[in-house]
């Protein structure tokens, strides 16, 4: 079985939404394929008490040999499990990023670079180390960094929202914007797009790309020297190398279409689009109703999602309970259907026969070897 | 690294709780100081609003996060820091978080650089901003062991008075030529017991030989009690050795103390008064335990408490003791290993001062280098019960060791708690004092801050506690320039069992003290009016955060005191006076003491009667 | 459980105010707690904590009743009573 070094993050929505279980999955099915494995996290993960709610969590497994990129506060109670190969300049909040190798099988933390090009740095590392697949943990909600992985795995669950509705409508959401289409090359070249990354990009029928100040579309300001432009000149394309806020995008669809019909908004990639919108769920729509408009929209940047897994748990404020949180759950069943029905992705429950499901879809990815991006 | 060799860097402080943050106006008030560019957002701007004004500043080095946590606040940030990351602010800038609860681990979680609690040092934040070391400071004890008389002159400036005192310890050095005690001979040979002990040019077995020749003497003048003790190792009834395990255990455990030095700061902007809490649960373990926590949390020293039986045998006991009711046994090995577990800048002082172990009890003291010592013969021998003619000679004798071997000691007038009316407490006390000069000691006066039954009967604290007390110090200080350290405790019969107004009435007390700018106060535990059981480490932990507070609150203001202070004052310093004239008329000390002069039964004072006829003449 | 009868005639908390040797503030937290778990109060919580030196100065309050609650030393107002029950 080829390998291809993948890089694989799961991306989560919200804490406990069952981000380790998942790792921790794909980390135990590696080992006993005898998959040389590299682990990391863009933020601090394994501990065994969550740091808000104060309720038990799952806890990261390694194997002898297993490769680690960790901060080195949390080496200070392995000391002897983890043979330290190399400490690296990437600093986080716990210190400098380790990378280690597991001299045996031991509970493990891993808090790893907190951001994109850190992370970069860090696979490159685990990579020299001759792993054959690299795990990245999420953390949180947070999506950034992770888009430096080759795929990505979403979590979700009820302790998103226990309204099964919203979660489907965010997953599907977040489905519409994994996978826009990718922007095909043009006049102007992928290539040469990607350099612009501190301007919006605007691309004319003829003459060369006009550049604003300002890389994202998050204010006024920006918008209306935007508006300006594309309405005097002969546009064909926008590129816009940073955010796009929802509200943006809200008055492009309701005063502004007529400017932006039949002309492309090309973004850079999925997770920078929904970093601008504060209710992930209602994006589907605003996409749709962009479309509807006339309007396209293209990334210039796009990773594919391998599924979606479910948790159907969540922590409840209780004034009796331990630290004040007790464990409850909402209609699995329901929402695996719901889930299931709107979203293209394979839907798992990582408890369940969803994991039998999860290591085809796995294998299937890891056989594939071209990399999608323009 | 002084200011001008760090670079200056731009930061950006945002509040993002929806209510001011004083902290972060604070940090930027202190980095404008320090020469950096600073820019304040206002608090509750929304995500989007912030990143677009983000983004358009330039070379920034720092975010600077305030947030405290709730629901949903999590998720918040790690939509904020994502969104500074795709607005490329996080390619040059440090994202920082700070607020409550946040931890090193929760800010990773949350993909911040860095990470500071609530109770983070703004000093740390600033160092970490300036790219320096933080240097907590921890073996930088920022208190220092002083001397206390060491700022006074000891001139008199009531010269009547000092004639008067003249006369009197004239009378006593002279009474006391050629006279001894069983306490001052088992004194002396405590000392040639010390000695020889550590006498390294001696061999083991002539110190064997040596000390048990001197032993043998020494118990020739100690009581049945004692003397069983050594020659049948009976211990007295609530006594017992602590184990060879407990011992080890304990040594041990005065390392790992010793190890992380974190004290607390008492005095804020005032560098008197000095405070000082007493020790004595019977126990050398648990005694260590208080002493230790009483350093944390800031008290400057610490005083020996012994058994009352104490004072009433003859002879003193050896070994690490632990005594089942209150008061610390004195013992060389018990005070020693107090000693050992002591700061090097934490004061201690050895009572010696009311019993007929007096002059021993100095020896052990100043041989194991205690700061201070305490003496009083008029209070001991009036209100302490042992024999006046005996304290007298003994506590001479005691004082002359004092100063051999550098102690100031102070002299409670704690008669004054049976009932003998302050003046003529005052009166005794400056006969000791003069005595103590004379002597080449160093004195320090210890006048009560208390509701004593005086007090009680001639209505002068009816109105407020401060104005006597007032009264008192000044009264005092108009006689002669000594140090002042009123005691022990400070509010001595204001207290009852609630813990808020026990610790109320100490840190009021305090208030008066630090007021008056006296050189030291002691002070009780929460726990001073509870009589049925021994005193709880927490409740020491209220009284000197009590007084924390009670400083901080009056920093360098001062407590007015009514007219009628200045009233008592002078009726103090006239009652001296007289007191002093009849004492000096008996042309006896001893004799006045006998006879009431220095505080009468009918004011509630006793001569003693431990130790009666045991002065040994020529 | 019997034994509550005890506890009806707390009007809202109980606190315990101690020191407890411990090597950080948030051991002092979990002993405190803890202490009510073992003590049987479920709903705990530290009021005050310092951590210096070899442990923590900590009170600790247990909410017997808090408002909205059926408060079990209301119903007793209205009666007379002079006994308690044994558990």
């Amino acid at each position: 079985m080829e390998i291809n070094n993948k890089v694989i993050g799961i991306l989560g929505t919200a804490k406990n939404t069952g981000k380790t279980t998942t790792f921790n999955f794909l980390l135990e099915w590696s080992n006993l394929e005898s998959i040389k494995v590299g682990l990391t996290s863009i933020g601090y993960d394994g501990e065994d008490i969550d740091n808000i709610t104060g309720l038990p969590k799952p806890r990261i497994f390694v194997q002898k040999d297993n490769t680690i990129a960790t901060a080195e506060q949390c080496l200070f109670s392995l000391e002897d499990k983890i043979k330290t190969i190399e400490k690296t300049d990437v600093h986080t909040a716990l210190g400098r990023v380790v990378i280690g190798k597991a001299r045996k099988e031991g509970l493990v933390v891993l808090a790893g670079p907190n951001k994109g090009i850190e992370l970069q740095v860090i696979i490159q590392k685990l990579k020299q180390q001759k792993t054959e697949i690299i795990l990245v943990d999420g953390a949180l909600n947070r999506m950034i960094p992770l888009i430096y992985c080759d795929a990505l795995i979403l979590t979700t669950g009820a302790s998103r929202h226990t309204d099964i509705d919203l979660l489907v409508d965010e997953i599907e959401s977040m489905s519409r914007v994994f996978t826009l289409p990718l922007r095909k090359h043009k006049q102007v070249s992928n290539k040469e797009l990607k350099m612009y990354q501190n301007n919006i990009v605007i691309i004319q029928k003829k003459g060369n790309p006009i550049l604003l100040k300002g890389h994202s579309l998050i204010n006024q300001k920006t918008f209306d020297s935007l508006i300006n432009i594309i309405g005097n000149q002969e546009c064909e394309e926008i590129y816009i190398p940073g955010i796009i806020s929802d509200t943006v995008l809200k008055k492009i669809i309701n005063k502004y279409y007529l400017l932006f019909q039949r002309k492309t908004i090309i973004i850079n990639n999925p997770a920078f689009l929904l970093v601008g919108s504060r209710y992930i769920g209602y994006l589907k729509d605003i996409i749709d109703d962009i479309l509807s408009r006339g309007i396209k929209l293209k990334t210039l940047y796009k990773l594919p999602i391998l599924a979606v897994t479910i948790n159907p748990f969540y922590p409840k404020y209780s004034r009796f309970g331990k630290d004040s949180y007790e464990a409850a759950y909402i209609d699995e069943e329901q929402l695996y259907q719901k889930m299931k029905k709107e979203v293209p992705f394979p839907v798992i429950n990582i408890k369940g026969e969803g994991s039998t499901k999860l290591e085809m879809i796995i294998k299937k990815f890891l056989n594939i070897s071209i990399r999608k991006n323009a | 690294m002084d200011n001008n060799t760090i670079r200056k860097k731009k930061v950006l402080l945002i509040p993002l709780d929806p209510v001011h943050d004083v902290a972060l106006k604070i940090l930027n008030r202190k980095l404008k100081d320090r020469g950096h560019k600073t820019i304040l957002l206002p608090p509750d701007l929304p995500l989007e609003e912030i990143i677009s004004r983000l983004s358009e500043i330039n070379n920034l080095d720092f975010v600077l996060v305030s947030r405290t946590l709730g629901y949903g606040v999590a998720e918040l940030l790690g939509r904020f820091i994502d969104m500074a990351e795709a607005a490329r602010i996080r390619d040059k800038a440090k994202m920082v978080l700070g607020g409550k609860a946040i931890t090193p681990q929760l800010a990773a979680e949350l993909g911040f650089d860095k990470g500071f609690g609530e109770k983070t040092d703004f000093e740390e934040i600033i160092a970490y901003l300036e790219d320096r070391e933080f240097l907590r400071e921890k073996e930088e004890l920022f208190r220092k062991k002083i001397s206390i008389p060491s700022s006074h002159t000891y001139q008199y400036k009531n010269n009547r008075v000092k004639g008067l005192l003249n006369e009197i310890t004239d009378e006593i050095i002279l009474w006391s030529k050629n006279k001894s005690s069983p306490g001052i001979e088992r004194a002396k040979l405590r000392e040639r017991m010390i000695n020889v002990s550590q006498d390294d040019s001696l061999a083991d077995e002539d110190k064997v030989v040596k000390t048990r020749a001197l032993k043998k003497e020494y118990l020739s003048y100690c009581d049945e009690k004692i003397v069983r003790f050594y020659e049948k190792g009976l211990l007295p009834e609530k006594v017992r050795k602590l184990s060879s395990e407990e011992i080890g255990k304990l040594n041990i455990y005065i390392q790992q103390q010793k190890k992380d030095v974190n004290f607390k700061k008492i005095r804020h902007s005032q560098s008197l008064p000095l405070v000082f809490v007493q020790y004595g649960t019977g126990c050398p373990i648990m005694d260590i335990a208080h002493i230790k926590t009483s350093e944390a949390w800031g008290a400057d020293g610490v005083f020996h408490f012994d058994p009352s039986w104490g004072a009433r045998t003859e002879g003193l006991l050896e070994g690490i003791l632990s005594h089942e009711e209150d008061g610390s046994i004195i013992s060389w090995e018990n005070l020693a290993v107090i000693k050992s577990s002591l700061h090097k800048e934490t004061i201690w002082t050895v009572r010696a001062h009311r019993g007929l172990n007096t002059p021993e009890t100095a020896v052990i003291a100043g041989k194991l280098g205690a700061d201070l010592t305490k003496i009083h013969m008029v209070y001991g021998s009036l209100n302490g019960g042992t024999d006046p003619a005996r304290l007298t000679i003994d506590g001479l004798e005691a004082i002359k060791l004092a100063a051999k071997y550098n102690m100031p000691f102070d002299e409670p007038t704690n008669e004054e708690l049976g009932g003998v009316p302050a003046y003529k407490s005052f009166a005794g006390l400056l006969i000791i004092a003069d005595l103590a000069l004379k002597l080449k000691a160093q004195p320090i006066l210890k006048p009560l801050f208390c509701y004593s039954p005086d007090v009680m009967i001639s209505g002068k604290m009816d109105d407020n506690y401060i104005d006597f007390n007032v009264a008192k110090i000044n009264s005092l200080r108009s006689i002669i320039d000594a140090p002042i350290w009123p005691g022990e405790p400070i509010g001595f019969m204001t207290h009852s069992e609630d813990r808020v107004q026990s610790s109320l009435t100490t840190a009021l007390h305090a208030a008066i003290a630090i007021s008056l700018q006296v050189d030291a106060i002691t002070i009780a535990s929460s726990d001073e009016a509870y009589s049925r059981g021994p005193i709880s480490l927490a409740s020491r932990i209220d009284t000197l955060r009590a007084v924390q507070e009670a400083f901080r609150f009056l920093g360098k203001a001062e407590i007015k005191p009514t007219g009628k202070a200045r009233e008592y004052e002078k009726e103090i310093t006239k009652g001296i006076e007289e007191a002093l004239k009849k004492v000096a008329r008996r042309g006896s000390f001893v004799d006045a003491l006998y006879e009431g002069l220095l505080g009468s039964p009918q004011d509630g004072a006793y001569p003693g009667r431990a130790g009666r006829g045991t002065v040994i003449e020529g | 459980m019997e034994n509550l009868d005890v506890f009806d005639s707390i009007v809202d908390s109980l606190d315990i105010e101690t020191f407890i040797i411990c090597h950080s503030e948030e051991e002092g937290r979990r002993i405190g707690l803890a202490i009510m778990e073992q003590l049987g109060f479920r709903d705990a919580d530290i009021v005050f904590i310092e951590f210096l030196g070899s442990g923590a100065r900590i009170r600790i309050r247990a909410n017997i009743y808090k408002p909205g609650d059926s408060y079990g030393w209301f119903d007793s107002c209205n009666q007379k009573r002079d006994y308690i029950r044994n558990g």
